[in-house]
Order: C-alpha cells, then structure tokens, then sequence
C-alpha cells in the first residue's frame, strides 16, 4: 500500500483539513513512514482472535428513561462563534 | 418486432423510527417534538468536549420489544459503533449506530394483499442509532440555522429486504408496520412531524432477472401516499431511461411532493466513506434470555395474535377480524362494546361497530378515539337489542341519540319512551283494532293472497310507533287470521 | 529561592496542625507559579483569585472544625489543561480551544473539589495529548526543571515539571500511551495510571477513548494514593467506568513485599533502544527488591514488540472520529469569512489544529477508511488482544505480584532533538504503551540519574484493578532509597 499525495489529498478531504500543496510532500513522507511501522503486523498469524475494541471486559450500564435535563441554551450558546435566533449560525447549506 | 420487455419492481425500505421515550437516547434531555430551537440540549446532544454517552433503558427494551414482534433474532451481544461524518446537523462528526453487530437480525412481517393474499416481507436487521439535528435554511438570508434539539433522539431504523413488488404493496406494508410500532406504544407513527419516516431504495428488472438492478434511494417521504406515489413515479423513471438504452446510476434522490418528481441530491459527502467502527464509549450490549422472556411476558398482544384470536373466539370473517385488529385502540373498544353486551353475539357488535360506528367516524373524519359513543354505551345498547328491550330499529334510533349527545342508552330508551312493547294483551288488542278496520282484506288473505301479512304487521307497527316486538305481533297476527 | 513546598501528604498534617494556613500554602505555590513559570513554561492558565477564594474557604472549614472535613481541604494542585472545569478555560493546548470555556466540571476535578483541594491552575500539555515531549502545545514547550534545555516529557509535562518544581503540592495528569509516567519518569516524579475505568473520565476531552485514563502525578508514592482514592470509583457519567468498589490504597501502602514475585520481561530489557544509564539503574532497583524479600521473575511478553503499531493505529483512529466535533460551529476556532459549508470545516480545523493532531487525524482516518480497515484497525485490534493476553497469561503463570520494568527507554532528552521525526517521538513511549492496550495499572517512579545528573524513573505494572500492588511495591522502595527526594535545579 503505497502512499501517495492523492492520498493524503484524500484522506485530507475526508477529515475536513485544508492541507496546502506545500504541506503535502511532508506530511505524505511522515505518514508513509509511520504506516510503513504497521507493515510488521501483516505477518503476525491473528486468525480467530476476537478484535479488542474496550480494554476491560465489561457490558454496557443503563440509565433509567428520566428527563433530568432542563433548558440550558444560554449556557450552550455562550461558547459558539456566531448565533442567531437562538440557533448556531453557519454558510448556507445547500441541498 | 420483438415482444417489449415487461418490468419487475423491487423495493427495499428503510424506515427510522423514533422511538417514544420521556427522554433522549444517551443524555437526560426531553424527547419531545417541537420546542423552540435549542432549548432541549445539554453538552452531551452538543457534543462538547469531554463528555460521554449514556444507555437510556427504555431505548434497549423498545428495541427489544420491536424486535419480537418482527419475528427476529435478538442479537445477545450487540455494539454500538460510529458512523463518521461532517455535517452541521451532526455535532459530534459521527452519529452513534450499530454497524457490524446490531440488535436485531433476521425477522419479518406478514402483509395481507387484496384477494386475500398474503406475503412474507422480510426484515433484514434493526439497529438503535441517535437522530440528528435540523438545519433551517428557509427564509434565512445568506445562512442556515442549526437547532439540535431533535439530535439525541433514539431511533430505531428497520431495513427490510427487497421483497416489495410495488407501490400497493409497500403502502400496506407500511402500514401494517406503522400499526404494529404504534401497538407496541414504541414510536407514535406520525409520519409529518418525522417520528416515523421511510427511505425506499427502488430498482428494476426485466421479469426473470434473479440479479437486482441498479437501485435509486429516494428520501424526504413524509406520507404513506407519498412513499407510493414517489415509487410509482421512480419506477416510470428507471424504465424510460433503461427503454432509452441509458442506464440506471445509484444515487440518492429526493421526492418533491409539489412538483410530484424526483430529483437527484447533490452528495452530502462528495465521497461516502463512513469510517464505521466500535464505539469505544460504550462497552458491548448484553442482553441474557432472561430479560427477553420478561419483555416478551409485558408485550401487548401482537396484531397478527389478536387478528387470529378474534377470528377464532368471536367467529369473525377474515375481513372483520383485519378491520378490527387494524388499530389497537379499535380491537380494544371492539372488546370493551363485547365485553358490556354479553350474551349478545359478538358477531353482531362486530356490525354494529364497522357499519354503524366507523361509518359515522369516516363520514365525520375522526379517530376511534374521538368517539362520541363509548365502547361500553354501545355494548349495553346491543344488549338490550339481545335482551328484546328494543328492536333493531329502535336500537339504530337509540344510537343516533348516543352519538349526538353521549349518554347512557337505557336512559335514552327511557326518556323517549322507546321500550319494546312485548305484552301478549297490549299487542293482541291492538291486532284486533286493526283486523276490524280491514274485513276485504281479510277475506282477500284467506282466499290465498297471503303477502298482505306485511300489510297487517305495518299498519300494527304503525299504530304502536314501532315500538312492538315484531316476533310477538307476527304470532298474534298468525295466530287470529287462521283460527275464525 | 526555598524549596518548601510539602508533599500532599505533609500540606495534609501541616493543615490539620495549623503549621501553615490554605492562604499561606496557596500563595506560597502562586509564588513559585510567578517566579518560575516564566521560565518553564508549565501553567496555561493560572487561577489565583480562584485559587486564594477556595484556600480562604477551606481554611474557614477547618477552623469550623468538626468531623467530616474533606481529606484534601486546602491543598493546592495543578491540573491538566484537558480536564474540563466550569468557568475555567480550558484548552487543551490546542488553539481550537484556546478561548474554550467549558459549562460543567470534570468528574474527576468535581471530585477533587469536593475532597477540599484548591486548583491553582490548569497545565500546559502536548496540544490533545499528542506527544510525548510537550512540544506540540501551541502554548510553546514546557522546560524541565533538571535542565531548562530539556524536555519534562509528555503529554502531561506541565504537571510534571509543576511538581517537580514545587509549583504545586501535587497534579493531575492523564495517560493514553504514557502521558503520566513517561513525564514522571523524566522529572523525577511519581505518576500513576490507573486501570482503565478506574477513573470516570467524563469531562476529560478525549484523545483516544478506549486508551485515556486519568492519574495521580506526585513527588512520593504515598501522595498518589492519597489522590487516587479520592479520584477513583463509578461514575453513572461515564459508561466504561468500573462499578467496584474502591480499596484502601492508603492503608495498604505500608505491607511488606517479602515473598512477591516481580516479572522482569525480557523483551524490556533487551530492547535495543534502552539506554545502559536505564538499565544500570533498573538493576539497582532489582537488588534493593530482592533485599526488601522479593523474587525478581525473568518473564516473556513476546508481542510487546508490536506494540508501537497497534497503539499508533487504534489511538489515531479513535482521534480522527473524537476530534471530529472542532468543526468552529458550537465552540473554539473558527475561521474568518468562511465562504461556504467546506470552507468554514476545512479552514477551520486546518488553523486551530497543529501539525501533530493533523498528522494523527489524518493517519486514523486512512486506518479507518474504506478498503484498510481490515488491514490496519482490525488487525490492530486482534494484536491489541494478543497483546492484553500476554501481560494476563505472564500474571497468572508466574504468579506474580507486580512487573517491572523500565519506563522510558533514556532520560529526558534535549528540547527540538526528536520533533522533526515522528516516529523517533513515538518510540519514546516503547514501554508504556502496551500497559494501555492491555488496559492495567502501572505507575512511574524515580529509581537513578544518568551520566548528567537526569532522573531515571522505572515502571511498575499491576494485574487489572490492583493498583494496591503497585502502590506497595513503589511505596517499600522509597522507603529503603531516597531518589525521590531529590529536587531540581531550578527549584532549589
């Protein structure tokens, strides 16, 4: 799997991140390194292990069906770079 | 020339369900519809750094609970994972779903077509998931608006295998299944506010093809008419384009219930890629064949159930017991009016309920629900019809009454002077009034013409305002014509 | 300058006595904070007033008197600047936050708070815990108190160096692949991880969910279990929590180790990248073990090779999804005049977001997208197992207590001599990271200098849930040595 400009290109679009064409050389490079650290794992015989997604064992609790919540929107809103009619505000979304 | 080819349509459907919880999937905010923008969120449907997600009870129950009544596998250790995507209406850049492992795999509902035909539509899985916000765009200049009040709001999305073959079969598979969620008390059904909404894919093929055609995904369908009429459109679409030699692209295509097409969307993501793994938040769903039985053992009768036992307990016809089990709140007053008219037939309330009641309810545009006769009123009315209080027609006076006005029949027979008059004397004198007044047409009865029968028992009817027990003046009659 | 700033434990019976008042030892820290912090550089955000009210009012609960005074009234910590306390910036030391004010508290600074601590300040930090040598931190690099040239470590180098430099009694720091005990190790600290789940970490914004988890960062042992039991135990907030109770880590602290069995593994002590000024000290340590009556165990873990991979799949992956939420509409950076939806997305998080966390966030999204998951995070998951059942297999064959090893492969090194290399960065947490993946406890605790007078720290690694062990085992070592009771330079 060779990485190449278009693919960070890519993968950049896909994260929402403007990357610069003068940027792009660089992170490609790092990023073709750090992969090619992974390549080690390719040999390791993984057949019939179960995928380890939570590092303790455990199910998932319940909360009970409660409102506990109450309006909190000024609060909310105070972080949000523009407002408008109680709403956070950004470009026309075309559809 | 060739034979033109014939068409086969294929739908799919995706419906989202939001589930009728007091409160959100993951946080402690309301469930409700319609407060002003932003006032029912709290950091964690904001999505805020730091915060995390919290399992609503009820969401896992409901699910469950739908998931018994599709008939499907309950999955013992189900995940939840992201699906991660930019878009403003989703704070967090992934909506929490359930990808690999949902909780319901593997069910189906049975529909019931014109002609009695019934068909298995399966249900491929049903997975909890989180809905989003609304973008507001109308009427704003040079901006949209975010309010993400519905975001949080538990959704259960269930995917049905392409088993549907047209447009009519869809709108009763919808619903059948609007009416089953909304038996359950799961999800409220309402179609225009969003609570229960349906993507249908829809494909063509030549009649034959085993191999699916190329699939359109139509959205923004906010009725069951429109789901249908959406198809019926997309399907003329497909075969004009595949007549025209061109081909069928997957894509998603939004209904426009105005101009009655539908019409590509431009991509949400240019390049769909979800990124779809585990939630690490949540740890694994368990859910131990124990809890289903409790669940199973508090479920309400399932409409299929119901639709079976009415058959079998009250000796309904096929069509009765589906006009009856339809809705919940029908089979219930249906067995509320049974219950109070007791010994009367069942079969008789069934009528009484379907021609007299619904069709007032129809002619009047109402619900069950609104009512004006309440199930037990109309249940003491047919019992008294049974009882021989009142005639039939009488009773049908007596209903008219109820439904104006409500009220307790009997005090209506009462007030109106209505009861049944079945006193041997009273009907026997007014008989021999009336044979007095007629001796030609006596005569003309004994020489044979015995249709005048009708004649005599009208004219009695008349004189005692309907209120005779017809039974009783027929012996009568009988009884002194042929004896002098 | 003086050095007397007390341990956690010390400012606890200083209070009690009435030797010292909260405002006295407050101010005392707001002090050092003021002479120092412009040259290390381990504060973002110092909250004095905050800090000088909350002294003034423990000082006023315990002239009340009575029982039921909170164990830590008065006592002035410094907390990383991810953990979210209400009113207070809090900024990750991500320009994306930098003017981010969060609304609600952290479960584990409310919990702290509600212990009686005083929060001097919020501490500089790799930008979203990304580095191990705080030099992501848009805020600029935290310094090491034994050398200003060098790095204190990361991702919680400003609570390292804070402590180190008796900037505060005690910190809080969080560890996703090290981020606690690899800067411990560089300062000459104590620092904890716990077990994951252990902690709540609900408010603490997140880095790599499945990883993160929230510790003590102290000058002793004893310290960290006096923060540990008041930060761990089940929070209904956070649904990877551990619903257990919590031991007496204090009250186990003084047992005698006589007859524990402690893993050496191998794969540890050979690598090739320690440093022989590290394995010189590690040996010393085995020989003050095997005096205070423990067994030092020769153990393999043969899959911690791979564990530099894994980590650095799974923690960028978790990344690009958790760090997906900066997107400039609700709170943080947001771009000028963004022209349309793409543009308002793509330039914000280009400008609030380093090179560091746009490299991670790029790197996750690859190992996730379309056509690699199953080369990259489902193959790294798998190993992550394999990895987790070395460290169980190791505990219940060899029956051991604790496992030790080195925590850093060599002592803090220069400032700017590994961030233009991403991957010589990530080879700094060689040792610590395995512990994440497998989800355990293990702390960092000093156990040497090297060549230039640096401290050396080693690791000491529990089974899930007993971080009494390794509480013991570092708690009997500092009784029998006196390395961490040496201060810093610059602090002296």
């Amino acid at each position: 799997m060779s990485i190449t400009e278009d693919t960070i290109r890519h993968v950049a679009t896909l994260a929402r991140l403007e990357i610069s064409s003068a940027e792009l050389p660089a992170y490609t490079g790092q990023i073709a390194r750090i992969l090619g650290l992974m390549e080690q794992l390719r040999a390791i015989p993984t057949d019939g292990v179960e995928p380890m997604s939570h590092a303790v064992e455990m199910t998932i609790p319940e909360r009970l069906d409660q409102v506990v919540n109450t309006d909190q929107r000024a609060l909310l809103l105070a972080n949000a770079p523009d407002v408008e009619a109680g709403c956070f505000r950004v470009p026309k979304i075309i559809e | 020339m060739t034979t033109p080819v014939r068409y086969e349509t294929v739908i799919g459907l995706e419906i989202h369900t939001q589930l009728a919880t007091r409160s959100k999937i993951f946080c402690g905010c309301p469930n409700r519809f319609g407060a002003a923008p932003n006032t029912q969120i709290c950091p964690v449907c904001a999505a805020f750094p730091g915060v995390l997600p919290v399992l609503n009870q009820a969401v896992l129950e409901m699910a469950i609970m739908t998931g018994l009544a599709l008939h499907g596998e309950i999955r013992a250790r189900n995940e939840f994972a992201r699906k991660n995507y930019f878009y403003p209406d989703l704070p967090a850049g992934y909506q929490i779903s359930q990808f690999e492992l949902p909780i319901i795999e593997r069910g189906h509902l049975m529909i019931e077509l014109e002609g009695g035909v019934r068909r298995r539509i399966g249900i491929t899985r049903a997975h909890m998931e989180v809905d989003a916000g609304k973008n507001l765009h109308e009427g704003i200049q040079g901006a949209s608006w975010v309010d993400l009040n519905r975001t949080g709001t538990p959704l259960l999305e269930i995917v049905t295998e392409p088993d549907l073959r047209s447009a009519v079969e869809t709108g009763v598979f919808l619903k059948k299944l609007r009416g089953l969620v909304r038996h359950l008390g799961v999800c409220d059904g309402n179609m225009e506010e969003g609570s229960f909404r349906c993507d249908a894919n829809v494909s063509i093929r030549p009649l034959g093809e085993h191999r699916l055609g190329t699939r359109a995904e139509i959205k923004n369908l906010n009725s069951i008419r429109n789901v249908m009429r959406a198809i019926d459109y997309e399907v003329e679409r497909q075969i004009d384009l595949v007549e025209c030699g061109e081909a069928v692209v997957q894509e998603t295509r939004l209904w426009d219930a105005n101009q009655n097409h539908t019409r590509t969307m431009r991509g949400k993501e240019e390049a769909h890629d979800y990124r779809y793994f585990p939630e690490p938040d949540l740890p694994p769903v368990v859910i131990v064949p124990e809890r289903i039985a409790a669940i199973r053992a508090r479920m309400p009768e399932l409409p299929d159930e119901k639709f079976a036992r009415f058959q079998k307990d009250y000796g309904l016809s096929d069509y009765d017991a589906g006009v009856l089990t339809a809705e919940r709140e029908m089979a219930d007053y249906f067995e509320a009016a049974v219950q109070a008219a007791q010994p009367a037939d069942p079969k008789g309330v069934a009528n009484w309920v379907m021609v007299e009641l619904l069709g007032r309810l129809n002619r009047a545009g109402q619900e069950i629900g609104d009512s004006p006769v309440v199930a037990a009123s109309l249940g003491r009315l047919l019992r008294m019809m049974h009882d021989g209080v009142i005639s039939g027609k009488i009773a049908k006076t007596v209903f008219g009454h109820m439904w104006e006005g409500g009220g307790d029949p009997a005090r209506i027979v009462a007030e109106q002077g209505l009861v049944q008059v079945s006193d041997q004397g009273a009907i026997e004198a007014e008989v021999e009034r009336v044979l007095v007044a007629h001796p030609d047409k006596i005569a003309q009865y004994r020489a044979g013409k015995s249709q005048l029968l009708g004649f005599f028992v009208g004219e009695i009817m008349k004189a005692m305002r309907g209120k005779a027990n017809p039974g009783v003046v027929n012996g009568v009659l009988k009884e002194k014509l042929e004896r002098s | 300058m003086d050095a007397s700033i007390p341990t956690l434990v010390q400012a606890v019976e200083a209070l009690q006595q009435r030797q010292i008042s909260s405002e006295e030892l407050t101010g005392a820290c707001l002090q050092r904070i003021a002479d120092l912090n412009p040259t290390v550089n381990a504060f973002i955000t110092v909250d004095a007033e905050g800090a000088m009210q909350a002294a003034r009012q423990a000082d006023q609960v315990r002239a009340a008197g009575g029982g039921g005074i909170p164990p830590l009234t008065g006592v002035p910590l410094a907390i990383k600047d991810l953990f979210c306390t209400a009113g207070l910036r809090t900024t990750c030391a991500s320009r994306m936050l930098e003017q981010f004010v969060p609304p609600y508290e952290s479960t584990v600074t409310a919990r702290l708070r509600e212990a009686g601590a005083v929060i001097l300040g919020k501490t500089n930090m790799d930008e979203f815990a990304m580095g191990s040598s705080n030099e992501t931190s848009c805020f600029g690099p935290v310094r090491n108190p034994w050398d200003l040239a060098r790095t204190p470590g990361g991702s919680s180098g400003g609570s390292a160096a804070a402590v180190a430099a008796r900037m505060c009694v005690a910190a809080i720091g969080t560890d996703t692949g090290g981020s606690i005990r690899q800067p411990a190790a560089l300062t000459g600290t104590v620092g904890l991880k716990p077990t994951y789940g252990r902690v709540s970490r609900f408010g603490m914004i997140a880095f790599a969910s499945s990883l993160d988890q929230a510790g003590p960062m102290t000058r002793d042992i004893r310290d960290a279990a006096w923060l540990l039991q008041v930060m761990a135990g089940h929070d209904p907030k956070d649904s990877t929590a551990i619903n257990q109770p919590v031991p007496d880590y204090v009250g186990a602290l003084d047992r005698s180790i006589q007859g524990w069995r402690i893993g050496l593994p191998a794969e540890y002590v050979q690598s090739n990248g320690l440093h022989p000024d590290v394995r010189a000290a590690l040996e010393a340590a085995m020989a003050v073990y095997r005096e205070l009556g423990a067994e030092i165990v020769p153990i393999s873990l043969p899959y911690t090779q791979h564990a530099i991979p894994t980590y650095y799949i799974i923690a960028p992956a978790e990344a690009s999804s958790n760090l997906a939420r900066y997107d400039g509409i609700r709170f943080g950076h947001r771009c000028a005049h963004p022209k349309d939806l793409k543009d308002l997305y793509a330039r914000t998080r280009a400008e609030g977001f380093g090179a560091e966390v746009k490299r991670r966030i790029m790197l996750g999204t690859y190992v996730l997208s379309s056509g690699y998951y199953d080369a990259y995070y489902r193959k790294a998951q798998r190993v992550r197992r394999l990895i987790a059942e070395d460290f169980a297999r190791a505990f219940q064959e060899e029956r051991l207590s604790v496992i030790l090893t080195p925590t850093a492969p060599e002592s803090a090194f220069l400032l700017g001599a590994k961030n233009q290399d991403p991957v010589s960065m990530y080879l700094s947490d060689i040792f610590t990271i395995n512990v994440n993946l497998a989800g355990l406890p293990a702390l960092s605790l000093p156990c040497g200098r090297d060549a230039h007078g640096l401290p050396i720290g080693m690791q000491l690694i529990g089974r899930p849930l007993d971080e009494s062990a390794i509480l013991t085992a570092g708690h009997v070592y500092q009784q029998a040595t006196d390395w961490h009771l040496a201060v810093p330079g610059c602090a002296s």
